[in-house]
Order: C-alpha cells, then structure tokens, then sequence
C-alpha cells in the first residue's frame, strides 16, 4: 500500500524532519486523508530514520486511537479545525499538526517537552490551552506527552471529510461575483404603472419596488418644505423667508429645476458637502499622540475638497489627485493640495528608536485602510495580520496594497493658493523625496525603501519582501497590477510613480477598479440626500456588509456618474430633482418597510455644523468669507467647517452632535439624542449670545409683536406659526416679563482698591483727550509713558456701553514704567485684571501686559498676558543665557476679534489661575516650577514686551487693574461684573428684548428645528 | 415599553447602522432599543451575574516604577551598580541610556498577614495589602506614554479606539439617569492632563455619548451645567414648558417618530442634571471624620483626596465607569520619574497613598467594596537600572505591577513574578487585553462578545486576546 512518491507521502511521520518548507510543499501537495500504511518507511527524502521507528508509531497510533483522539476531539479541535482555525492550527490532520500555526510548528516530533502544544497545555507556554478552560488532567497531559515521543501520529483525519484550507487563499470566480466586486451592469429603468409620477430613470427604479408591494409612493411635500429642506440639505444653511415666498409664487414648470440649480451654484453647497467627505477622509489639523503637533498647513486640502465640489471636478480627477496629485498633475497646486489626503491620518511624532518600524507600518495602514473604506467602501485594512476573514482580500493584497505608499511621506510645499489669490503659502503635502516633517525626539527614517510581508502584522516576523499592486479580486479578465505602470503620463520625474498606477487602477472601469469607486460615491450621495444608502453601510460593500436595496439604481447611478464623465453635479441634481426626494414626510406609516423602499421623506437630525451654522446665519454677526486658517475659538462667526480639527481639542458643541473623531474614515455618522446637547442649547452662553442677536435682528424693524413672533418662525421653522402657536407664544412672552420685572438699571459697584498698585481707568481720562503719551492712574500718580513712536489715542464712545476705552496699534504701541517699587512683586502674590478688545484685522498674537523681555536683558524673571489664537497665556519665567524655566497657563480659545473680553490673572501661593468673562470660576490653573522672580530688573509694559516689537497689540484697553496681593474668586467675580456693567451692558436692551431671546432659544431647541421635514 | 415596532427596525433608524447589531444580539432587544437614540445610558443586563457593578480606576500616570513600589528584588542591592551585560539598549525610550543596576533608594517591609512586601512611600496602603489582589507580571507593548497609555485605555496603542470605560457603558448603561455613566478626573493642580489627552476618556468608534466625562476641578463641574447670565431658574423652567408645549404640537402631525419623544425626555433630564451634578460633587455633605480619613486637610494630597472622595460619592449614586488620573502632562509632573526616582515617586506618592488608602477603608465599611472593582496601575514599568544622568529609571513595557481590590477579586491574592532584577516578566505572564478581560469578567461581560461593527469589522476591546485572570478572582 505504501508507496513512497514524491506526490505522495502517508499519513504519518516522516521522521526527523521538521516542518521545513519542502515538506509543507509536499504535505500541501498529499493525498492528506488516503489512510496509509502502518509500516513506515525507512526513508524520507533521503534522511534515516532510527531503527525503532516503527514500533513508536506503532505505539503513538494506539495511544491516538484510544485517547489521543478523542481528547484532541473534546478539548482542542472545535476552535483549531472545526469552527475556526484559532492560531492559524489546523488540528484535523496530521499535515495540519505539522504545519503549525502563526506561533510555529506545533510539535517538535520525539520531543514533547520542547513542543508549543505541550507547552501551551501545561501551562508553561501563553496562551494556555484549552483557552479559558480546566487544564487537561494530568493523566491525559502524560498521554499526550507519550504520543508525541512516539510521532504523534494519526490513523485518519478527526473528522470525515476534512480539509486543511490553504494558507494561501485563492481568489475564485466566485469572489469576482460578488455583487460591489463585478462589472457595471446595465438594466434600462423598468416598467411603472404610474406613468406619471416620475421625474427621471431614477424615480422609475424607486416606483417599480414601491408598486410591487401594491403600493403608491407620498405625495410632493408642500413647496415650503420642500425649499428648507433643500436648503439645508445642499447648502446647510436654513433659506431665507423670502427664497420662500419666491419659489411659492413662481408657477413656471421648471421652477424646481431652476432652484436646484441655483443651490448647486451656491458657493455654500461645497462648504456643505465638503464635510461629508471629510468625515471620510478623517481629516484632521494635527498628529495626534501626546504632543498632537499642529499642521498649520493642513487646512488647505479642506479648500481644495470645498472648491473641487464647487467647481464640480470630475469624480475620477478628485479621487487621482487626492492619490497622487503631485505625480498626475505636479504644476497644479489644487491637485499638490489635494495630496493633504493622504497627510490627514495620525503621526506619531515621538518615537523611540524601537517604534520607528512598527510606526511605519501603523502609518500605510492608515493609508490603505482610509483608501480602502473611503474610495472602494472595503475593509482592506482587516487584511493586515491575516486574509480577510469575510471578504476575498488576501494579506498578499494588504501588503502589495501598502507598497504602494512605500516612499509616500508627509512634506511641506510652497505654492501659490488658489483659494487665496494666488499668494503663496505652505502647503501640508504627501508624496516623495519631500523634507519630512520634524519629529519631537530621534528623527527616525521617514520611510524604509522595502515593504515587507509580516506575519500577524508584526514587524519582527518578516517573510518575504513584496512588490506593489492591488486587490487580485479587483483585477479582471487576466490583468495584472503592473498593467497600470504604463498608463501613466505627464510625470513628475522622481518619483515611482506607484500611486499615479494606484489612480489609475482605481478610476480604470474597464479593468480596473473604476465601477465599485463609481458605486460607493452614488451610494454615499444617496445617503446623504435621503437619509440612508442604497447600500445602508457606505464603508462596507464587502461580505458583511448590507446588500443594495435597490441594487438595479445603483448600477443605473453609477453608470449615468461614469456616463457623464464622472460629474457629480449631474448626480446630485438626478437626486434633488426626482420626485422620489420630494416626497412629503410621512405621517403615517413611518416604517422600516417604507424607509427601505423610499416611500416618503426619511425625517433626520441636522448634523453638528448644520446646527449650529443655522444658529449663526439667524444671528447677525454671520461671516461668509469662505477658504483660509480655521480656529479652534468656538465662538467663531464663520461657518462650522472652518474649525481648525486638532484631535485633542475637538470643538466641545461639534463632539456633542456626533461629529467625528477624525481617527479613522467614518461614513455615516450616529445621531444621538442626549441631555448633554439639550444643556448645551439652553445654557452655553455662544448660543444665548446667538439667539440674543437673532432677536435684536428681529426688533429692529420695530415691528408690533405679532409679527415679530411670525418673522421669528418663518426665519426658524420656514413656515408661518399657527394661531394656536401664536397664541402660546405671547402667552409665554407675558409671563417671563412678568418673571423679569423690569430689569433694574446696573449699579456700578467698583471694584476693591485693597492692595492695588494702579488702575487706568480710561473713563477718567479728560474729554477731550485724543492722544496719550503718557497714562497715568487714577488712583495715585503712577504714569505710564509711551516708548514707541505710535502713542495710544483715546476713543470716547468706544465700547458697548459707549465708554470711552485707548488704542493700541496697528504700529507697535507701548507704554511703560520702569523701577516702580509697588511693582516689584518677587515671589509673592499678584492680580491684574483688564478689559480688552482686538481690533477685527489684529494678527494672531497680541501681548497685552508684562513684565518681560526678548531682548532687552541676558537674564531676566518676569510675567506677561498674551493672546494667540483665541487663547489667552499667562506666563510667569525665568531666563537666563543657560537655562530657561517657564509656566505656561493657556486658557481655552474664547477671544474673538472685535469684540470685548474681559481677563484676571492671579498668582497665589506659586498657583498661577486665569479667570475669564463671567468669572465664575477659574477658566485654569497652574503650579510654577519653581517661584519664579517678577522683580524690577525690566519695566512693566502695556501693548508690547518684546523690544523687537513683533506681537504688539492691535486693538483697545478699557482699564488695567493691577494688585499687589491675590484677589479672590468672589473679588474677581466682582470686579468683572464691575467690568461688564460699566462697559459692556447694553442700556438699551429692554426687557421685551431679554424675553425675545428666550423665545429665539427656544425655538432653537425645537424638534422641527433640527429635524427638517 | 418598546420604541421601535421590531428590533430591525430599531437596527435600520439607528444612526450607525449595524454598529449595535452585536449588542442587541446579546442583550434583549428592548433594552438594545434604547441604546442609540432613547436613553443609551439605560442599564442593562450583563452577560452573566456580575460581581462588580462599577469600577474605579486610579491611573497613575507617567508609569510608576513596580520594583520601588511593590515588587521587592532584593538582587538590585546585591548587584547596585553592576553592568547588566546582555541588556537590549532599545528597551526604555532613551535608547543607549540604561547604565548599572540601581538599588531602590526606598526601605522594603513585610506588610498584613499576607506578608506582602511593599515599599516605604505607601505607609497608608501597605496597611491594606491583604484586600488586594496583586499581578506582578504584566507586560505591555509600547515603551513609549502616550501609545501605552491607549493601550493600557484602549487595548490598542494607536489612536480611535474605545476607552475600558466606555465599552462598559456601551455595554452596561449606567444605573444613574441623571449623571453620566463614564467619569474622568484628572490632575487638579494645573498640571494638565494625562499625556494621550482627552483620548484617555474617547469613545473612539462608539458613539459619543460613551466617551468620560471628565469632571472640572472647581466651578460648574461638567460644561453647560450653569444657566446663562440672567435666566432665573423659573425663567427657564418657562421657558422649557414653551418648548414641551410646541414639540407637542409638532409631536402630533408626527406621531410615529418616537425620537422626537426622546429628545423631549432629554431636555427633561437635562433640567434634573443641573440640580443632580453638584448634589453629587458637593463634599460639604461629608463629616469631618471623613474629609480627613482622605487628607483633605492635607496640602500634600488634597487635591488627589477631594478627587477620591467624589469618586466614592459617584459610585454611591450609580455611576458605572470612574477613572482617576495621578500626575500631568509634563514628565516632572508625573510618575516619569526618569532623573530622580526618589524625589519624584515620594512626591507622587504622597499625594496619593492616603487617598486611595482612604478610599479602600471607606468602600469597605459601606459596605461597597465588594461590587466596586478597584484597578490601580500604570502604563508601563520602570527599568532596574538607573537612566544615565541622573539617579531615575527609564520605561520599561516588559515589566509593571497591577493591583485590584474589591468586586469579587481575590483579597490577598499574588499573580505572576517577574525575574530575579524586575527586568521582565517570566512568570504568568499578563497583557493587557488580560487585565481588560477580567475587568469585564468582573462586570459580568464575556469578553469575546461584546463587540461593535465598524467598516466592516467587529471590533472587541481585547481584539483576538485576552484571558480572564480566574487566578485572582473569588
């Protein structure tokens, strides 16, 4: 029976040899399952065998029939054979056993003590089998251990049948059917009895399913629903009343037409869509980890996804830019900016020498997860350690997949913007041969010149090197990666030239990629204009994900985007213009049935930036300009999109309603309804301020009430209110007058001049006062001179309250006082208080008060109060030519230029604290280092520290209390309620105004108001 | 009552998709109903009787050094100053920097019945040795803060992934309606926060709603609990009736859309959490006994004190998920005690032995000790050896002592050893996604089954590991 071949071996030990890689070939290659002879051979490929070989394996089959078996049955094979293959171990047969898993060979043959599986049942070896169970009794460990000294040999397979899957997954015919992976196919719109109903092919599709369940779809939404919900849904905006009545009174046919394609015009409509795609692109300003470095740069890939939607860049061309812009299209600065795709992910800036490697690696698979999910709706990135458990993705395609991005690393570039004229600017950037970006501690090699294929994604278990390519699934009709290397033109010289293959590839509809990229964006465009996907998981069109409800649609979408030469607009304008989407909410009948077929309008929260952007544009300190740095001050007058992303300090309201992390590609956001967010509306003081300037828009007309209330609703809600609603509404208007009384004029109480070392108060400055070479304090005789050239003007009418405040600036602006012992605060306690303002063109930083100098003194202790981008720093330190010790104390981003702030800094006890605005309590706090001197050795300064005179104030102070001891919180609180009394409470507001702005809040919180119908 | 006419339903409206598909598999679905969009902090039931039902966890931060704390080797003063000859250099963070073995520069003592070695700068906590359970042998993979301390959070040293406590809350709710489920607290001196941010407390793919709420240290304790300037408080009850009044009207053209009776309810639990939150942070209601049981008297560790406290009160009220954090962001303000390991561990020591030591004492005499897990570790060990330049220790991920009491864990018991010096672990080896399988184990959460699909994937905590410690627990 037993016929040794080399196509052929028994099932049983071939002894001495260890699983080396010509026998794995040959094990692969055997009858695995045809019971063999129980004589041995005396010879396996040329190795002796000892003479006692037979009478072992002799031995071990009847250990293995009797217990061995069974045991192996009970204990071990349904995690390693049966169900799963747990480890990569396939115990069902004896190749199996000797193939080993992903920690290696299983047994060592004659030596079970030095064999993993013994090990790892005597708990000598992690994990301990069986995992999270007994341990095997000592009496089935002994069996175990004889069988495997006598060559672990097996009689036939523990279950009939039994294969031993290949390591190497092959991707079949079959795979390529799956229904994401084949060939757009081409079903003309199908046949509806309601002839009538449809607009275009799409309604077709849509109408056919909804009358197979012998149903009718809803009727047209009324005209001014239809306009809000358009509105929001394309611009994020809500419409103005006005844009209301015009389409209400326009009885032209083509009104609709006409309207959607003014939105589609909009400059607004990128702003808006560009946030879906960020989401996807999880786009994000900084590197995240401990230091989370900013990109300062990085902002402009948002410009180009706002302007590429704008200006409708083909599809095809957003997608190759994004992928390799720099190789495809080099002279173009929006196809170098849109390269800041493949810069958005993390970046470890601080890493030790051990973690370059692995870091690497972290850094392609963000790549080629983030494309995988984002272009192809593919999990690729699950390939990573092993094949895909669900999809045809082998971790041979992960890796080539990865290879491609080999040499890709972040840069910086200058180029001239077009977003911004022309100027030019630095550009975060990926590519190749760029500067890499400095790194906090050990610059590591920013890239490795080979990519290797690692064992469980571990970079310690290299096996072979690998060669760019791409999904084999992807790749029809015989073709090969490298068919793509030779259709790219127009080359940047200097690079591989890998992603400009990749774009190709991935747009290439023929034989490439091209129809599932063409899918996943109609699917995702589908979504967002009515509320769920025709696949409902936008990420995901693989095994586990949800299959198309209308799969005939997508196929018709997809081609009429790759038909028309991949414009988007086309596609949007099929969707806001089918009947489908003008479907009234239902009332009735909200079912999932109804949702699946898209019968009726799907009622969905606004997102996050649609929310708030609305709040802003109902108020009147809305700002339109669109492109440029973003912030991270949530008071910000622009809209939500040009937040600065810094992963660390997500923007506490855009968190709240579900904006993303910006970690990994997400493509649809969850919608939860928490009490967080109801608090956020009714007590954040940015959306009071809001609802505040929408009601004193709405008062100035001086209109009766009535129609004040009815302007509110049409503004909020885009409908007139009802009686009913009319009626409730001044019901309550009367009763939280009622509430207030009548607000009571402001006393001013100043504040406490216990301890105070001056006080410029500019409200005791002489009328007729214009410029002020010097400043001196009301109190004492303390006077402050100017240094610079530019003298402070006074300003009369400067403030809310139309009190008189100084200018600073746009020249540098200083004055100070010099040896003033009163000043001279050492180690101990001090407070200073001011009001200030910036001017609306001040830069970004702006020193207001201090003690310090950047070049006036080698060594020098002092403080000083700063902004810079929103925030303001309070800062005591130390300088000496060797060493420099400083406490930085940042408060949260809360100045907004042209408008008045006001700011404490207290230092008690080395506890450095800053209180803001209201003052309720410390905005934060910190402990110097050491006590740090604030002596006399330089003079106090307003407007400037620094001698070179760069970051001089550019805007007002209104008064600058300063103290030689620490105020209190209460102390504080009263001197900024002193502060906001005297100069900023608006004498005019009237307590109809204050009841008015309660009425807007509310209906800010309203359900209709984030849920459109 | 069920708000969604089928579970498919449910699964279909909910914001993410499948993402809770999982969950409701496991739990019944009603209570699944609920997570997203109604109350997603509702309790729900465990997989199996749990023997926990919150969990404190003290993170000391910046890595304390396990062979200055607990894991006494006597061998680094026999071999103090001796090379180590076969010592990979790229172990700590400062490749190159590892010089000669280093004593621990503190006295070693036998502590309780447990004789339990512990090290001179815990005199308040070596005092209660025998109700906790100690895992010398774990072991972590990054060498490097903020990676491990995702890690240590995560179970994945990059970045996105859900934090321990809000797979809890994802999983379990909160048996608190009006606070959050997942509370953070972290350095209230001013010296920032932990060094992976406020990704310490993320919800990374789950909804937001489960990322910690971190709790400010002094005036309104949680954002937007105040109300504006000028709003009475019968002001805005006012004007919250207005707001009923027209979602009713609203709710009536659209009665089938329960989400909009939940945002209601919402706004309902939002007014209750403006009184609710300071109730619960208020120490005003503690007795004297018990402000200085804590060292709230004492300048040294008050601050650490006030925070232990609260973390008691909040369990009192059914929060699930309480996490502390010992030390800042800087390395000088936290247990990186890479240049004076005396100087800084004394320091940070002392501002935390009394409380925690407190806190054990005060659980257990309300009886709260046995359904409040309490985990106390770092993200990582310190090297035997001393960092050259200075007489402190650099990382060591191979390495670190762990510490439970309470929630069913086994009082007194001793898991795992590391070698001869502390350099490594040898000796029951335990990783982090096993710490963060007993952790839901003591919950009543099987690890492998508490899952959410994202992209495509189910994610895990424990991602394909993880064991339960059964060793050290009851």
């Amino acid at each position: 029976m037993c016929t040794m071949t080399n196509t052929r071996l028994p099932d049983h030990p071939p002894a001495l040899l260890q699983t080396t890689a010509v026998l794995v070939t040959l094990c692969t290659a055997s009858l695995a399952f045809s019971l063999t002879s129980l004589a041995p051979p005396n010879l396996v490929l040329g190795q002796e065998v000892s003479a006692d070989h037979p009478a072992r394996v002799k031995r071990g089959l009847e250990i293995f029939r009797t217990h061995v078996r069974n045991l192996l049955l009970n204990h071990c094979a349904e995690c390693h054979g049966i169900k799963r293959t747990e480890g990569g171990l396939n115990l069902l047969t004896r190749d199996g056993l000797m193939a080993g898993g992903d920690s290696g060979p299983a047994v060592t043959l004659q030596q079970p003590d030095l064999s993993l599986l013994f090990k790892m049942v005597t708990h000598e070896a992690e994990p301990f089998m069986p995992l999270d169970r007994a341990q095997l009794s000592a009496q089935d460990i002994s069996l175990l251990h004889t069988w495997i000294e006598n060559e672990a040999p097996y009689d036939k397979p523990l279950v009939k049948d039994a294969v031993i899957p290949s390591k190497e997954r092959v991707i079949t015919e079959k795979d390529r059917q799956f229904w994401s992976l084949q060939k757009l196919s081409q079903s003309p719109p199908p046949a509806v009895k309601d002839r009538l109903w449809s607009t275009n092919a799409a309604d077709c599709f849509v109408l056919a399913r909804i009358e197979q369940d012998n149903i009718v779809p809803v009727a047209p939404a009324p005209p001014n629903q239809l306009v809000r919900r358009a509105n929001l849904d394309l611009l994020g905006l809500p419409p103005s009343p006005e844009m209301i009545d015009t389409f209400e009174r326009d009885q032209t046919p083509d009104a609709w037409e006409k309207s959607v394609d003014r939105w589609l015009a909009s400059p607004h409509f990128g702003e808006r869509w560009a946030r879906h795609w960020l989401d996807v692109a999880r786009f994000a300003e900084s590197y995240g980890f401990e230091h989370d470095l900013d990109n300062n740069h990085a902002y402009h890939y948002r410009d180009f996804v706002i302007h590429a939607l704008n200006s409708n860049l083909p599809f095809d061309d957003f997608v190759r830019w994004q992928i390799a812009g720099d190789e495809i299209a080099p002279d173009n600065a929006f196809a170098r900016m849109a390269t800041g795709f493949l810069a958005a992910g993390v970046h470890n800036a601080n890493i030790a020498k051990v973690g370059v490697e692995p870091e690497r690696y972290n850094e392609l698979d963000d790549l080629a997860a983030t494309v995988g999910n984002a272009m192809l709706g593919l999990s690729i990135g699950c390939a990573r350690c092993h094949d895909h458990k669900f999809d045809p993705i082998r971790q041979q395609d992960y890796y080539r997949f990865i290879a491609t991005f080999e040499r890709t690393i972040r840069g910086e570039l200058e180029l001239a913007i077009p977003t911004a004229n022309g100027t030019k600017q630095k550009v975060l950037v990926a590519g190749e041969g760029l500067t890499p970006l400095d790194r906090v501690y050990d610059p590591p090699p920013a890239f490795y010149e080979e990519t290797w294929f690692l064992r469980r994604g571990d970079t310690r278990l290299k096996t072979h090197k690998v060669s760019p390519g791409f999904p084999e699934v992807l790749l029809s009709n015989g073709s090969v990666s490298e068919d793509w290397n030779q259709e790219v033109e127009n080359h940047n010289q200097g690079t591989t030239r890998r992603r400009a293959a990749l774009a190709a590839w991935i747009t290439d509809v023929e034989q490439g990629s091209g129809a599932l990229l063409a899918r996943v964006i109609a699917n995702r465009l589908w979504q967002h204009h009515f509320g769920q996907g025709i696949v409902a998981t936008p990420n995901d069109f693989g095994q586990r994900g949800e299959r198309p409800t209308h799969p005939d649609l997508l196929e018709w979408l997809a081609a009429e985007l790759i038909c028309s030469d991949w414009d988007m607009k086309h596609l949007h304008r099929i969707m806001l213009q089918s009947s489908t989407w003008r479907q009234a909410t239902l009332t009735l009948g909200a079912t999932e049935q109804n949702q699946r077929l898209f019968r009726g309008h799907q009622l969905r929260r606004l997102e996050a930036e649609t929310i708030r952007d609305s709040m802003l544009a109902l108020s009147n300190s809305f700002d339109r300009r669109m492109y440029g740095a973003g912030t991270l001050v949530e008071q910000q007058p622009r809209r939500s999109i040009y937040f600065r992303v810094k992963r660390s300090k997500m923007i506490p309201m855009m968190s709240l309603f579900d904006a993303p992390d910006a970690l990994q590609s997400l493509g649809r956001r969850p919608h939860t309804t928490v009490s967080p967010q109801a608090l956020a509306l009714l007590n954040a003081q940015y959306i009071r301020q809001l609802a505040a300037e929408f009601a004193e828009r709405l008062i100035t007309d001086g209109q009766p009430l009535p129609q004040v209330i009815t302007q509110a609703y049409r503004e909020t809600l885009g409908r007139s209110p009802t009686t009913d609603e009319i009626m409730a509404t001044q019901e309550f208007l009367s009763v939280q007058l009622q509430e207030y009384g009548t607000l009571q004029q402001r006393e001013i109480h100043p504040p406490t001049t216990a301890g105070m070392a001056f006080w410029l108060d500019a409200t005791s400055l002489p009328s007729d006062t214009s410029s002020l070479p010097q400043w001196t304090s009301a109190t004492n005789t303390r006077t402050f001179q100017a240094f610079t050239d530019q003298v402070p003007q006074y300003e009369s009418h400067a403030t809310p309250s139309k009190q008189a405040a100084v200018r600073f600036g746009p020249q540098p602006t200083i004055l100070r006082r010099d040896n003033d012992p009163a000043l001279n605060f050492g180690t101990s306690d001090f407070s200073i208080s001011l009001l200030f303002r910036l001017d609306p063109s001040a830069s970004d930083d702006n020193q207001l008060i201090g003690k310090d100098s950047f070049s006036g003194a080698d060594s020098y202790s002092g403080f000083f109060l700063q902004h810079f981008s929103g925030q303001i720093r309070f800062a005591t330190r130390n300088q000496t030519p060797e060493k420099s010790t400083h406490n930085y104390l940042d408060s949260t981003p809360f100045v907004r230029k042209g408008i008045w702030h006001r700011v404490t800094a207290v230092r008690q006890d080395g506890i450095l604290s800053l209180y803001i605005e209201d003052g309720h309590a410390p905005n934060g706090t910190r402990h110097e280092v050491t006590p740090t001197n604030v002596d006399n050795n330089v003079g106090l300064k307003i407007g400037n520290m620094d001698e070179s005179l760069s970051g001089a104030l550019h805007g007002h102070i209104a008064e600058v209390m300063v103290y030689s001891r620490a105020l209190s919180p209460t102390e504080v609180r009263d001197c900024h309620k002193y502060l906001w009394n005297k100069y900023l409470f608006d004498k005019s507001a009237t307590p109809q105004k204050h009841v008015l702005t309660d009425f807007c809040q509310a209906l800010f919180c309203l359900n209709e108001f984030i849920y459109p119908q | 009552m069920a708000f969604y006419r089928s579970r498919r339903d449910f699964l279909k409206r909910a914001g993410s998709g499948c993402g809770v598909l999982a969950l409701a598999d496991l739990l019944d679905s009603e209570a699944a109903a609920n997570i997203e969009l109604q109350q997603p902090l509702a309790p729900r039931k465990a997989h199996f009787a749990p023997r926990a039902t919150s969990v404190i966890w003290l993170f000391m931060h910046g890595a304390p050094s396990h062979i200055d704390t607990w894991d006494y080797k006597p061998d680094i003063w026999r071999r103090d100053g001796q090379t180590l000859a076969d010592f990979d250099q790229s172990t700590g963070f400062f490749a190159g920097a590892g010089g000669p073995i280093m004593k621990s520069p503190f006295r070693f003592q036998r502590h309780g019945e447990t004789g339990t070695w512990g090290s001179e700068i815990y005199p308040h906590l070596s005092k209660h040795v025998d109700d906790m359970a100690f895992i010398y042998s774990c072991f972590a993979h990054e060498n490097n803060h903020s990676p491990a301390q995702f890690q240590m959070n995560t179970g994945m040293s990059r970045m996105g992934f859900p934090c321990v406590g809000s797979w809890v809350t994802y999983g379990l709710g909160s048996e608190n309606r009006n606070l959050p489920g997942f509370m953070v607290m972290y350095d209230s001196r001013g010296r920032g926060t932990p060094k992976s941010r406020a990704s310490s407390w993320g919800a990374g793919f789950l909804p937001g709603i489960f990322q910690g709420t971190p709790i400010n240290s002094s005036g309104p304790p949680i954002a937007n609990l105040a109300s504006p300037h000028n709003v009475t408080r019968r002001a805005q009850r006012n004007q919250l009736d207005l707001i009923n009044q027209l979602n009713q009207k609203h709710i009536a053209r659209l009665p089938e859309e329960e989400v909009l009776n939940a945002r209601v309810a919402s706004f309902e639990l939002a007014y209750r959490l403006q009184m609710a939150a300071p109730e619960a942070l208020d120490l005003s209601q503690e007795t004297e006994h018990t402000t200085k049981l804590y060292g709230i008297d004492n300048p040294q560790c008050n601050e650490f004190g006030k925070q232990a406290l609260i973390a008691r009160r909040l369990v009192e009220r059914g929060v699930r998920f309480i996490q502390l954090y010992s030390g800042g962001i800087n390395n000088d303000d936290c247990w990186d005690g890479h240049v004076d390991i005396d100087g800084n561990h004394r320091q940070f020591a002392g501002e935390t032995d009394q409380p925690i030591a407190a806190l054990l004492t005060d659980l257990k005499q309300r009886g709260l000790l046995d359904s409040t897990l309490v985990v106390c570790c770092g993200e990582f060990g310190r090297l035997p050896l001393v960092q050259t330049g200075g007489t402190g220790r650099d990382h060591n991920p191979q390495a670190f002592t762990t510490w439970f009491a309470g929630g069913g864990t086994l009082a007194g018991a001793r898991y795992g050893a590391t070698d001869e010096i502390g350099l490594k672990a040898v000796e029951n080896r335990v990783s982090v996604h096993d710490l963060h399988a007993t952790i839901l184990d003591t919950l009543g959460i099987n690890h492998e089954q508490l899952t959410y699909r994202l992209n495509g994937r189910d994610f895990r905590l424990t991602d394909v590991a993880g064991r339960v410690l059964k060793e050290i627990l009851k």
